[in-house]
């Protein structure tokens, strides 16, 4: 439960923009700089402006809500400065705009998610209508020409309880997944893929019983007090989970992220016992290969497929992009393209919205000229954003590395 | 994770290892805290353009001979210096990178601020003079971009002057950079080089180019095209009626960006492993050798190589910290070159060489770094963390960041033909 004492916005905050030298390579890696002259860039919106900031809030300039938090400032800086974190603490501290339906609707991915299951398919049907595409535009400010995520029959979790949970008890190792809700409730696939491909490699999968979203979506709509309830949650699960001796698989990027550096950096939480328990999938695999603990099982014969890997922004920032591609290409069959590490400019919920799509169009057009020159049979991402900017972005084929490995050894 | 060789440091001395290393075969691993001092390039890279005493270097090759013992140079060996940079120019050429000089003979290059400097190399699109002074246009023309502050174009207008080159200035305009200039604070060279990446935006330029020239010899621009490659500047010089060359700006430089750009994707053509915003955080060392090294985001993961060469930079690039009870190595605590008096750390005179400058890693024969006293045998210093020299003094960074990066990876590829 959220505890009542923690205040966000007096916690963590160490001094950290001091560290800034003023050097400005921050600026040349900016994927909204790049593209919009209005987005004052992250020094300014950053360590510059945080100074003003403190001594004034009127300081604070709604330009910020520009920044995609994709963090590639962070990862361009010589000297450690949480320059995004930074950004996104402002946003949440200073904007003066509740967010509105909008918001509630975009970041409300558990709530929204469990309803539109339900009502899959006519929700589908509903959401790829011109007229109704027309009037979440105008009325909504989501963009006409995004396709929006469709919704699955069945979540993932019902799959999981009707076809994979009997087989489960049968492993002696066990690994625990945290699926995270687009998996649940839009795109099963890499979910189900994970199960078997654990399976195959010896390990028996549980579910988490108190799942709750990563709370992203709801620092990146202005909801941090919703956030920091779903934090709570979520960390409470993960510790009873680590006493238990487990180890948590995820295959979000985001989730992932947020859990080991939203959840401390922007939210102030102190997760250091659970930080380090939750890793990715492909992360996990690999290491465990590494270490010899593992064998990959054989790969089909016939098994042939060249893809591109595009790094997702957070997974630039985790710095494991060398797990995901390096696991790829020790599965025979597997030819690897790695793709210049580009933001796609999806960032969450950020390109749905209709005074951002334009923008974040523009900022994936080298991402997708690449894709196009990269001469293959489909794109390799682990983050579910990324993935459906992509395919709605080049018609490509796009598919989680997890779904390779589940390809090559079915 | 196991390597051949991993290199902590992804900048000029970091990549030119790596590459080295790779060239010959060998898997690398560059982990990189963050971006690099690369990006403040101005376009030339410098052997050695001062002497002791301060007076200007023509042939740097015969003047390293008279540097002191704790010099770099004379730790890897005055005597290898002359292949260590042929070397090094081709790696630039096998990276795409087109550089013009001679490790036998200094040109000047001109500063961002208009003054005159002595160079080893300088990137092909840039305008350099002879030793002499003397550049090869009687009379130049200086199109800056309109709105554009980071090239002071009157201090460069009257370095020309001062060489007999006549100069007139003028300011550009197009509609696609005007739309840039809506944010004053955002008006930087690599923000103007993307506009400048497509050709439809450097045709509107030639066209004002065009316009302004009168009967100078050549077109001088501000360096703020090409982040990738010089592809698009090859473009603009084809459409304008004079030469066209470039002059550095302040920074975040372009050509800068496209150095270490050009020579990462080299890297990692080559097979070699770029690990950013890995920032290593301690070494396992057990009787004087490394064993492994962990990376902050790689928690339980051991980095394990046969070698390991440290190219962390300076001050700038947490390579050194000066703390308040002294000047730290903070990765191994390597044994520094750097005395506790806080006194001696500095010079009164700010305008006077500053002995900080020289502080860094410690090394033994060759480029073995110690803890205590103890040779660590299987890592090599390389770079601006050495000590024993000061590049502003000097102008030998680049040089010292190559030069020792190549001895020490000749050294790695015998190590590992002996094994």
């Amino acid at each position: 439960m959220a505890n009542k004492t923690h205040n966000f916005f007096i916690s963590n905050n160490d001094g950290n923009f001091e560290q800034c030298l003023k050097c400005s390579i921050c600026t040349v890696y900016c994927p909204v700089s790049a593209v919009d002259p209005l987005f004052p860039g992250p020094k300014q919106a950053g360590p510059d402006g945080e100074r003003y900031r403190l001594k004034n809030p009127d300081f604070y300039d709604e330009s910020l809500k520009l920044c995609l938090n994709c963090k590639r400032c962070e990862v361009a800086c010589p000297h450690d400065v949480r320059i995004g974190d930074i950004i996104q603490r402002a946003r949440l501290q200073h904007s003066p705009h509740k967010p509105g339906i909008r918001a509630r609707l975009l970041a409300s991915t558990d709530l929204v998610g469990r309803w539109a299951t339900r009502l899959s398919p006519a929700i589908n049907t509903a959401i790829s209508l011109k007229s109704s595409k027309e009037f979440g535009h105008q009325m909504l400010g989501i963009h006409k020409h995004y396709d929006f995520p469709t919704y699955a029959r069945q979540t993932f979790v019902k799959w999981f309880e009707k076809n994979a949970l009997p087989q489960q008890g049968g492993f002696e190792k066990k690994v625990v997944y945290f699926h995270g809700c687009h998996v649940n409730y839009n795109d099963p696939a890499p979910g189900m893929a994970l199960v078997r491909v654990m399976n195959k490699l010896g390990y028996g999968v549980e579910l988490i019983d108190d799942e709750k979203c990563c709370g992203n979506p709801f620092m990146a709509n202005g909801m941090p007090q919703r956030a920091l309830q779903l934090a709570f949650r979520n960390m409470n699960s993960l510790r009873q989970i680590a006493n238990k001796g487990l180890e948590v698989i995820t295959t979000s990027s985001t989730c992932t992220f947020t859990i080991r550096d939203e959840y401390k950096f922007v939210l102030g939480l102190d997760n250091a016992d659970i930080r380090d328990k939750v890793s990715l999938a492909t992360r996990f695999i690999f290491k465990k290969l590494e270490d010899e603990e593992l064998e990959l099982p054989p790969v089909r014969p016939d098994f042939k497929i060249r893809i591109a890997y595009h790094t997702a922004c957070h997974m630039e920032k985790l710095g494991w992009a060398f797990y995901s591609a390096n696991l790829l290409r020790q599965i025979p069959g597997v030819e690897l393209v790695m793709l210049d590490s580009l933001c796609c400019g999806m960032a969450g919920t950020y390109g749905f919205k209709t005074e951002n799509f334009e923008r974040s169009q523009k900022i994936g057009q080298p991402l997708f000229n690449a894709i196009k020159e990269a001469n293959v049979d489909a794109v390799v991402t682990d983050c579910e954003m990324c993935h459906s900017q992509i395919a709605m972005s080049t018609g490509m084929k796009v598919l989680h590395p997890i779904e390779i490995l589940d390809m090559a050894f079915s | 994770m196991k390597f051949s060789t991993i290199i902590i440091g992804g900048g000029l001395s970091g990549l030119t290892a790596g590459i080295t290393l790779a060239e010959q075969g060998q898997r690398v691993a560059v982990l990189a805290a963050g971006q690099s001092r690369l990006h403040f390039t101005s376009g030339s890279m410098e052997l050695l353009g001062y002497n002791a005493k301060g007076e200007q270097v023509d042939c740097p090759l015969d003047e390293c001979r008279s540097l002191p013992a704790s010099h770099p140079y004379q730790k890897i060996g005055v005597e290898n210096l002359a292949s260590y940079a042929q070397m090094a120019k081709k790696l630039f050429a096998n990276a795409g990178i087109e550089v013009v000089g001679y490790e036998t003979m200094n040109h000047i290059r001109l500063s961002p601020i208009g003054v005159l400097k002595p160079a080893w190399l300088t990137l092909g699109d840039y305008i350099t003079a002879n030793m002499a002074r003397q550049f090869p246009f009687q009379s130049v023309l200086i199109a800056n971009i309109a709105g554009y502050i980071d090239m002071p174009t009157p201090f460069l207008k009257s370095a020309f002057e001062k060489c007999g080159v006549k100069c007139r200035v003028v300011e550009v305009k197009t509609p696609m950079l005007e739309n840039l200039r809506r944010s004053q604070t955002e008006m930087r060279a690599t923000n103007i080089a993307r506009v400048l990446s497509e050709q439809s935006a450097v045709d509107q330029l030639s066209v004002e180019i065009n316009r302004s020239v009168n009967r100078e010899q050549a077109i001088l621009i501000p360096a703020v095209m090409g982040i990738t490659d010089n592809s698009i500047v090859q473009y603009l010089r084809r459409m304008v009626t004079r030469p066209l060359f470039c002059i550095a700006t302040l920074p975040p430089a372009v050509t800068g960006v496209r150095l270490q750009s050009r020579l990462r994707k080299y890297f990692l053509s080559l097979g070699g492993t770029y690990m950013l915003g890995s920032t290593v955080r301690e070494a396992n060392i057990s009787s004087g050798k490394i064993l492994s090294v962990a990376a902050a985001n790689l928690p339980d993961q051991k980095l394990k190589a046969n070698n390991y060469i440290l190219a962390t930079g300076s001050f700038m690039g947490n390579g050194l910290i000066a703390t308040q009870s002294g000047v730290i190595e903070p990765i191994m605590n390597l044994d520094v070159d750097a005395p506790l008096d806080r006194e001696l750390w500095t010079a009164e005179n700010l305008n006077e060489s500053q002995p900080y400058m020289e502080f860094g890693v410690k090394t033994a024969l060759g480029l073995h770094p110690s803890i205590d006293g103890k040779t660590i045998t299987n890592l090599w210093a390389v770079g601006a963390v050495l000590s024993g020299h000061n590049p502003i003094k000097l102008a030998d960074s680049s040089g010292v960041d190559m030069l020792t990066a190549l001895h020490a990876a000749t050294e790695i590829i015998q190590t590992e033909k002996n094994r």
